[in-house]
């Protein structure tokens, strides 16, 4: 226990494109159905081997939020490749799932363009198949294509304790996640899994206090997943540099107005005042 | 047939008249053209020219439109004595006091136009053609209210003007009701004016109920003795024997009144500062400085050195000199300008509803601008009271 | 400009000659008016030497209120101004006129514990609708406050930081409140804005004269001038228009946000909103019990700014 935690500092980053182009040929080739894959899954998992490497695959890396300021998500065009699923009726992408019961009765109906990131990486089942690789549920380091994870999720919000990448990723499906009940979550329906622990936020975002709606604000309403937003695996936004302030009208210039002078927190005020 | 005859002689008048006369217009003119010049440009390039800003979006012209309201309004401090109380002494100066009501509305009215961004528009403002938000915005009242005074005073101006001229006495049933009228107009003008800042939500320094009373007491002291001190030159250029009672009167409608201001002013200053709230925010601009800005802070100390030793003068003895009666009216022309426009309007913008506090200084331009037209409104008076002072002379009349 | 102190030109110009009679009169009688004052028309002159002939000079100076154009004379004015528009700017700009959508009244929330200061929304809202870039009009501002104040004289307007959140700061865009009582409308004396429909406060640009009052009467510091011609790169022209909002302005004229009225009665969202990297915003019809926004004002802890002023914001503000 105590070193893997040593270890998780020391090893971080390391490489974890290799596999990009090789996925994204077989990913954008065909209208990937959901169905098929599944089929694939239950195929292999009848063979299942120990391998010594196994890890759930991550998604999203850190490099990738940093894109995002040039290119959002959402404002990809490409929209062929978007599998849309609604909710909370459509389950016919989900067969063999179990349907999320919703705690909260009467949300606005709605569709999530489908993960739009994981077309640039690659399958968990890539590599995972069950049967070079399995998946291990076991606390240690993270190692090889998997260093680059931050893990700050874990380590800072819950705990290694109680709390593992096999406690969201199903070891038995690659490719999909698994509910504390273990039941299996597909990855567009990642809000099932957050849920699990973040119910107000879950609530919020079904009713549309939390996240973000996309295109129109009537008709069809399209809403991003927790994970446009939020990596999975340190869920707090960063820290970003913002757009210059603004400035004075033309002609005029600008003194930054520094005012009150002295302290400005009550407490400091407090002290202040009796100092002098 | 006469009133054409009262006219042509008015006209005649207006060119007829010596050196000082001469060399005082001329000078007059050349400022009005440079301030035609100026404004030119303002036209072509937009008010980008003066240090106005979104953050300040009113400065100088407002400001004097504010003061010169005010000028304007003060006529009626002279009328009320003449015409309800007939106090003869003031009935002679009455006139060229209206004469200085109206050039005054004239100039407050052009710095509402200069102030505007788009003045070739200007006829969206008509009633009937083009769509005056009546009732409900007090800008729309305050140009009804001017146009009705000004309206108003020249009426009054010129029918008295008129009966003197045919050597008649005015008919009291045909100018009383027009002098009632007129003076329940002069308060509203300044009323009005008043209520186009307090009714500002926006603006708490603004938002404050003392407002009018202030605006119309600071008025009374300010207009007359603007008239007075105009008065003191024409009895020391000899052009019009003002009698020494008239002089009397007039300074102790000042003092009154600039007492009531001061205490007004003080009333404020004590609301504002008891307990500093964040309401108080721009009075702590103006008075002291905000956050090391302090622009206002030499303008508003220099109008209440201005104005207390106005006041000083005027209750002492001091007041019998001459010079210093003319020094004292200076003191409190300026004292209340400076107190009514650049220490009411520009404070009421800083800080900005979002707290930032960004200065304004006026520009070159819009100086030259505004004293173009303070050139335009003196010339203005001159003409008027120069023909008011050639008929009550009996200079010029219907022979 | 002599031709344009004659009345009697006025009314000859073939565009004028389908008028009534009480038209003829009143534009006969603005004419006079226009006669006497000189200085006037040397402002119309002043303007329009740059952009085309004379008819269309005289048309735009007689334009009427937008809510008094009829049909026609709606799509008259709204061709000419795309003709001058481009001839202005060297792009086509398609003005449309969508009115308001029934039953809708837009209301806004934003969550200021989800901002973060990036003050992506303010350049979205510039491209969005055509602001003038010289003197960089911008309709949000973003404040940086204590975290435990609320003291706007204590905000930073101006904060350029490495990055941001900055520890012990909160983050608080202001823009137009789209107030239900909207004290910038009562203070107009020309009645050149107005509160739509859809409960959005917009402004008639060709019918503005320029006196800001309105300015000085809006508690939320939201309407900004146009203190010079406004210029704006031909490659940044946002090219769909409304005329009520992002059409392009001419000089001395007010204006202010509109919550994107071109996008938004299309059913679009505001260009602020997209833009927001952390969905802080909220958008939508309040009048509609399903929708989100009303989530928001029904089961958040909502507040408003400056409520004490009787202005009733169509603006929320609330927190996790
Ligand atoms: S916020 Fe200001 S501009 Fe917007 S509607 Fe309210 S008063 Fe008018
Ligand atoms: S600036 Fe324009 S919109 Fe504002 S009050 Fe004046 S005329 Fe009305």
């Amino acid at each position: 226990m105590s070193t893997n935690k040593i270890t998780f500092y020391s090893v971080r980053y390391a490489v974890a494109f290799c596999a990009i182009f090789f996925f994204a040929f077989s990913f954008s080739n065909s209208s990937l159905s959901i169905g098929q894959e599944v089929e694939e899954v239950v195929e292999n998992k009848t063979e299942t081997d120990a391998e010594e490497e196994s890890e759930e695959e991550d998604e999203e890396s850190d490099d990738e939020e940093e894109e995002d300021d040039e290119a959002m998500p959402w404002d990809d065009e490409d929209d062929e490749e978007i599998k849309v699923f609604k909710f909370p009726q459509s389950t016919e992408f989900l067969p063999n799932f179990p349907i999320f019961k919703v705690k909260y009765a009467g949300f606005p109906e709605f569709k999530i363009k489908g993960r739009l990131r994981s077309s640039e990486y690659f399958l968990c089942s890539e590599c995972h198949d069950g049967v070079e690789l399995k998946p291990r549920p076991i606390i240690r380091e993270l190692r090889k294509e998997h260093t680059n994870i931050n893990l700050d999720h874990i380590k800072q919000e819950h705990g290694t304790e109680k709390f593992w990448c096999t406690t969201c990723h199903d070891t038995s499906r690659p490719d999909y996640l698994v509910g504390l009940k273990k039941q299996s979550i597909h990855f567009d329906q990642s809000f099932l899994l957050c849920g699990q622990c973040h119910s107000q936020n879950q609530k919020d975002w079904l009713f549309g206090a939390h996240g973000k709606r996309t295109g129109n604000w009537n008709g069809e309403r399209t809403i991003l997943l927790c994970t446009e937003c939020h990596s999975p695996h340190s869920p707090a936004l960063e820290p970003a540099s913002p757009n210059p302030p603004p400035p004075p009208r033309q002609g005029q210039i600008l003194v930054k107005s520094v005012h009150p002078e002295g302290p400005r927190k009550t407490w400091d005020k407090f002290i202040y005042s009796k100092q002098h | 047939m006469e009133f054409i005859r009262f006219c042509f002689d008015g006209v005649k008048e207006i060119f007829r008249g010596g050196k000082l006369y001469w060399s005082w217009m001329g000078v007059l003119a050349v400022v009005a053209l440079f301030g035609a010049s100026a404004y030119l440009q303002q036209l072509q390039q937009g008010l980008v020219v003066t240090g106005m800003s979104d953050q300040v979006s009113w400065g100088i012209y407002i400001a004097s439109f504010t003061s010169l309201v005010g000028i304007a309004a003060a006529a009626i401090m002279l009328i009320i004595p003449a015409y309800i109380f007939h106090d003869m002494d003031i009935k002679e100066i009455v006139i060229p006091a209206e004469g200085l009501a109206i050039a005054a509305c004239v100039m407050s009215m052009m710095f509402v136009l200069i102030d505007l961004g788009r003045p070739d528009r200007m006829w969206h403002l008509l009633p009937y053609i083009g769509r005056f938000n009546f009732p409900k915005s007090m800008l729309a009242w305050d140009v009804l209210v001017l146009n009705v005074y000004l309206f108003l005073t020249m009426i009054i101006s010129v029918y008295l003007l008129f009966s003197k001229y045919k050597g008649k006495e005015p008919k009291f049933s045909i100018y009383f009701p027009l002098v009632i009228l007129s003076i329940f107009s002069a308060l509203s003008i300044h009323t009005v004016t008043a209520f186009l800042f307090s009714s500002n939500v926006a603006r708490s320094f603004w938002h404050t109920g003392l407002l009018a009373p202030r605006f119309i007491a600071s008025a009374f002291s300010a207009g007359p003795a603007f008239f007075l001190l105009t008065a003191l030159v024409m009895r020391y250029t000899k052009v019009f024997p003002v009698k020494e009672i008239a002089i009397k009167r007039l300074t102790t409608i000042i003092t009154i009144a600039l007492e009531i201001n001061l205490f007004l002013l003080l009333a404020e200053v004590f609301t504002e500062f008891y307990h500093q709230t964040e309401h108080s925010a721009s009075a702590a601009y103006l008075f002291f400085g905000l956050g090391g800005k302090t622009a206002l802070v030499p303008w508003i100390w220099s109008s209440v050195f201005l104005n207390i030793s106005a006041l000083v003068i005027f209750v002492l003895p001091l007041k019998k000199n001459t010079i210093f009666l003319a020094l004292a009216c200076l003191f409190l022309v300026v004292g209340v300008w400076i107190e009514k426009g650049m220490g009411l309007v520009v404070p009421g913008f800083i800080p900005t509803p979002l707290g930032e506090v960004y200065e304004y200084t006026p520009t070159f331009i819009e100086v030259q601008i505004s004293m173009g037209v303070w050139a335009i409104g003196l010339m203005l008076y001159t003409i008027l009271a120069k023909i008011s002072i050639a008929v009550n002379l009996e200079r010029i009349r219907l022979t | 400009m002599s031709e344009k102190n004659n009345p009697a030109k006025t009314v000859e110009t073939p565009e004028n000659s389908d008028v009534s009679r009480r038209e003829l009169f009143k534009k006969t009688a603005i004419a006079g008016t226009i006669a006497a004052a000189g200085a006037v028309s040397t402002t119309i002159a002043a303007s329009n030497v740059e952009s085309g002939g004379l008819s269309d000079a005289l048309d735009e100076f007689f334009q009427k209120h937008y809510q008094e154009m009829s049909k026609e004379e709606m799509q008259k004015a709204i061709a000419r101004l795309e003709r001058k528009a481009k001839e202005k700017h060297g792009k086509e700009i398609h003005i449309g006129n969508t009115p308001p959508l029934e039953g809708v009244l837009f209301g806004y929330a934003l969550n200021i514990s989800k901002c973060k200061g990036y003050r992506k929304c303010v350049d979205a809202c510039v491209a969005e609708n055509n602001q003038n870039r010289d003197t960089t009009i911008q309709y949000i501002r973003v404040l940086e406050l204590e975290n435990e104040s609320m003291n706007f004289e204590e905000a930073d307007h101006y904060y350029d930081r490495e990055t941001v959140p900055h520890t012990g700061k909160k983050y608080f865009p202001i823009q137009c409140q789209q107030c239900e009582n909207p004290p910038c409308v009562t203070a107009c004396p020309v009645e050149a804005t107005w509160k739509e429909a859809d409960g959005i406060t917009v402004i008639d640009y060709n019918w503005c004269i320029g006196c800001r009052y309105c300015a000085a009467a809006c508690p939320y510091w939201a309407r900004k001038f146009n203190w010079s011609e406004p210029s704006i790169p031909e490659e940044k022209i946002n090219p769909e228009t409304h005329y009520l909002s992002n059409r392009p302005r001419m000089r001395g004229v007010m204006e202010k946000c509109t919550f994107c009225l071109q996008r938004t009665r299309k059913g679009k969202l505001p260009a602020c909103l997209e833009a927001c990297p952390t969905g802080a915003r909220v958008f939508g019809n309040i009048l509609d019990p399903k929708s989100e926004i009303r989530y928001v004002l029904e089961n958040k802890k909502v507040f408003r700014l400056k409520e004490e002023l009787n202005t009733e914001p169509k603006f929320w503000y609330y927190s996790d």
